[in-house]
């Protein structure tokens, strides 16, 4: 009773009780690696938002590279559809800033689409997983070419993004927008963007 | 951390005779639990390997260094528990209240109001805070 404050929490000797597909075909539980190692960010500026503040709002959640910590991590956070209206989830290879600047985005671009937040509410969870999973799944031809994805609540609708590493390979976006259209179920269209034509509102540059 | 020295088991699939090759036998991804190649093919999963491991033990647990976002992960969330949502729980912002700048297409007063309302009741139950705890 003395040393009741003592934190004794337990660590699971996780190394030692390792069981791989090779020892047991079925009961196995080794972690399935990624490609990549992700880092999921959150962030919700709200009202206070402009190009000089955003960064503050940015939340690193985690860094994961198995599937099961993948799933661990979505298993355990907000869903899409419960999120607050302004929230953004951001998942990008680790080492790349969910933003223009970084240099893995500087000279890129998105596709993204834009879903009427009433019409999409039952499906927006789906759409998003199944975005993510294409990613850490690496199921892009030009797995190289993809930096991440953002789900982003707004008022009136849920935007999905891709975002590319280049933005001049029209060959390459246009697989990725392919791809990824047909993973997430997205029905509509989707455009490409690069970030430079969208911080300055030019055109659509192509579409899928 | 075993000191028994044993052969390192040889990445042997079997299956009983008469059972189907999987759909994606030839592909990297599923059929291959290792499946990157000499050269560096990526590893790959299609849709619906991933999603058969999305309920395991392993898959249930929340990583220990998953940041703690107020309403976005922590304790108590709705579909954890399967309780039933209580939004004004669950709208809970992640930024203080601050001076308001013009802006946004998404700003929205009311739900501001609503959200800091929710917010202390939430401070007021001390639960976020004690409640924690991983």
């Amino acid at each position: 009773m003395a040393q009741s404050d003592n934190n004794t929490l337990a660590v699971p000797a996780e190394e030692s009780k390792y069981v791989t597909v090779f020892n047991d075909p079925v009961n196995f539980n080794a972690k399935h690696p990624l490609h990549s190692s992700w880092t999921l960010w959150f962030d919700n500026p709200g009202k206070k938002s402009n190009a000089n503040n955003w960064e503050q709002s940015l939340k690193e959640l985690i860094t994961f590279d198995t599937v099961e910590d993948f799933w661990g991590v979505y298993n355990n956070i907000m869903k899409t559809c419960d999120l607050a209206i302004s929230s953004n989830y951001h998942l990008f290879k680790q080492g790349i800033k969910p933003m223009w600047e970084d240099p893995a985005n500087k000279r890129g671009g998105k596709w993204s689409i834009q879903l009427p937040r009433n019409k999409t509410m039952g499906e927006i969870d789906n759409i998003w997983l199944f975005t993510m999973l294409a990613c850490i799944g690496e199921a892009f031809e030009y797995e190289n070419e993809v930096c991440g994805a953002v789900v982003s609540v707004r008022k009136a609708f849920f935007r999905i993004a891709v975002w590319t590493r280049s933005s001049d390979n029209q060959d390459m976006a246009m697989s990725i927008g392919r791809t990824l259209k047909k993973a997430a179920n997205i029905h509509g269209t989707m455009e490409f963007q690069s970030h430079h034509d969208s911080s300055s509102n030019a055109g659509k540059a192509w579409t899928v | 951390m075993s000191t028994n020295s044993r052969a390192i088991p040889l990445p042997s699939r079997r299956a009983e005779p008469g059972t189907p090759i999987p759909l994606d036998y030839g592909t990297t991804p599923g059929g291959t639990i290792y499946s990157s190649t000499p050269g560096g093919t990526r590893i790959i999963y299609d849709r619906n390997t991933l999603l058969s491991l999305r309920n395991s033990p392993l898959s249930r647990t929340p990583p220990a260094k998953l940041a703690f976002v107020a309403g976005v992960t922590g304790a108590s969330l709705p579909h954890q528990a399967g309780s039933i949502h209580n939004r004004s729980h669950l709208n809970v912002e992640t930024h203080d209240s601050g001076s308001d700048d013009d802006s946004d297409e998404d700003s929205d007063d009311e739900k501001r109001k609503a959200v800091a309302k929710a917010q202390e009741e939430e401070d007021a139950k001390g639960k976020l805070k004690k409640g924690f705890s991983w």
